[in-house]
């Protein structure tokens, strides 16, 4: 498997990336995880200023905010925790988890492919070189299988500016159209 | 020492041992069986044995649990089954080259097998029975994705077309790991399937499509067949490498070992044998044994993957019953290959 940021390297650990309040596993190479690592130290802000008093003398304000930040983060975290929405999708018909199908690489069912097709894809197209279907069609999607091609079809002769084979091309998807509404009726 | 040259007359292909085309389906609107509970996979299992018994009234569905049971059952392909009830094998009296894998890790996986390396001589009996099929099961298709299967390496067409091939001439040159690597390079999978319990290499290797979808059918299945007849043809160039450029007697010695372990082993495993067995097709092939022809080798090969027809013929007289197996299978080979000699022709 490819890393998840640079496309290249080979994973080799996981990034927790927290967005928007919410926390995305990422699987990644040693150099991007490191790389944003370093980005996310960045953009923390500084949690508390230790101030030196008047003329060298240390205050009890860096230690006060040291506690108050603490007491914050405690409070903080126990409400997110009561009120974290799932951040791990999931298929909608099998209930699999984005996480589940990365530890087992099998898919639960074949709705899983729409569910997680915005990471599924680049993975499709990063082992096999293709991620479209040429080939055999089960005789019951014959038909809309040509269809889709007429169009597409059509589409890249517009882009040609071949409107003669375009025009062609929308008689045959016209003629194949009637013949389907005639089947149905 | 020279020896004069008899015959030397190269086989249609050489170490070309068997084929196997492999199509994945699934079920539109169930779960993939590793994530099914038993109930699901068993509804599964019945639409699938329905609809294979309406195309032909000879298939007979047989668990995986029970499979060890059936003589002679060679798995077609490697993979890891569920071992359940519910997960098996629809097998057909009518065509034993023809069956059907239930359950495993995708609803229904279709296979046929040929002996030499003619896939697409299958290709069109495969295709004709996957299309009587998809008119009774709804299979989960897409028309971007093509067949939907439980992982994401074999989507699209969902095909594995394999051939398995014997490569003795490259082992003994010592060049497998650079055809292994050229191979993989060409996006290719390259398997061997040697087993360990035997000490002597036969160089059996499965090769098969790595890539399942961009391209129909037929161009993979062609891809893999030319593949493979180059392949083999490299390989008899290199047995003749063997013989006139290093010495006869690398080859022989390789045969001679085998046969000479064949002859006088006690205990011998089933993979073992079938090992032994190759490699000396592979003398056969080169006329570097005597005493017997290519095809009662592979009559012999044929009955030494019933291990039960084995042991219930030589297996008499053992006290010992884990031994008893290894040594029914010593004396099989024995018995087989007693006339069986080393004959230097070249």
């Amino acid at each position: 498997m490819k890393c998840e940021i640079c496309h290249t390297a080979d994973v080799e650990t996981v990034y927790i990336r927290e967005e928007s309040g919410k926390q995305r596993e990422l699987y990644v190479c040693r150099k991007c995880a490191a790389r944003e690592q370093e980005a996310a130290a960045s953009r923390k802000p500084p949690r508390f200023i230790i101030s030196a008093g008047h003329k060298g003398r240390s205050t009890f304000r860096p230690v006060l905010d040291l506690l108050f930040d603490k007491a914050f983060d405690i409070i903080d975290h126990a409400i997110k925790d009561k009120f974290r929405p799932s951040v791990d999708p999931s298929c909608p018909s099998c209930g699999l988890t984005r996480n589940e199908w990365r530890k087992n690489t099998t898919l639960g069912c074949p709705v899983c492919y729409r569910a997680f097709g915005r990471e599924l894809l680049p993975l499709i197209l990063d082992e096999q070189n293709a991620d479209r279907h040429v080939g055999k069609v089960p005789p019951k999607y014959r038909m809309t299988a040509k269809r889709d091609e007429l169009k597409r079809a059509i589409h890249a002769a517009v882009e040609k500016q071949d409107y003669e084979r375009a025009a062609l091309l929308q008689e045959e998807l016209d003629a194949l159209q009637s013949k389907s509404k005639r089947r149905k009726s | 020492m020279k020896f004069r040259r008899k015959k030397m007359t190269s086989p249609a292909l050489p170490g070309a041992l068997g084929g196997l085309l492999r199509l994945s389906r699934n079920l539109d609107g169930e779960k993939f069986p590793s994530w099914a509970s038993k109930p699901e996979r068993e509804r599964t299992k019945e639409k699938i044995l329905q609809a294979a018994q309406e195309i032909d009234s000879t298939a007979t569905f047989i668990p995986f649990d029970t499979i060890h049971q059936v003589e002679g059952f060679a798995p077609f392909a490697e993979g890891s089954p569920a071992d359940s009830s519910s997960s098996g094998v629809i097998v057909f009296t009518s065509n034993p080259d023809k069956r059907i894998t239930v359950n495993g890790e995708n609803h229904l996986e279709l296979e046929y097998a040929c002996n030499g390396i003619d896939l697409m001589g299958i290709w069109s009996k495969l295709d004709e029975f996957d299309t009587l099929l998809s008119e009774r099961l709804d299979y989960a298709w897409s028309p971007r994705l093509g067949y939907l299967t439980a992982t994401s390496a074999n989507i699209g067409t969902a095909l594995l077309a394999e051939t398995l091939v014997q490569l003795p001439g490259f082992h003994l040159l010592r060049e497998l790991n650079a055809v292994t690597t050229a191979l993989d390079r060409l996006d290719y999978r390259v398997r061997n399937i040697d087993s360990t319990e035997c000490p002597f290499p036969a160089a059996l290797y499965r090769i098969s499509n790595r890539i399942t979808i961009g391209k129909d059918e037929e161009t993979f299945i062609k891809n893999v067949m030319r593949v493979t007849e180059k392949l083999l043809k490299r390989e008899w160039m290199a047995r003749l490498r063997v013989i006139f450029n290093h010495s006869v007697f690398l080859m022989a010695d390789y045969v001679g070992r085998a046969l000479a372990t064949a002859k006088s082993a006690f205990l011998v495993s089933q993979s073992e044998c079938i090992q032994l067995l190759f490699i000396l097709r592979f003398g056969v092939e080169m006329n570097l044994v005597k005493g017997i022809t290519l095809e009662e080798v592979d009559e012999i090969l044929g009955t030494a993957q019933k291990a039960e027809s084995v042991q219930a013929q030589f297996g008499d007289g053992f006290d010992i019953p884990e031994f008893q197996l290894e040594q029914a299978y010593a004396d099989f080979l024995n018995f087989s290959i007693q006339d069986v000699d080393i004959e230097l022709n070249y």
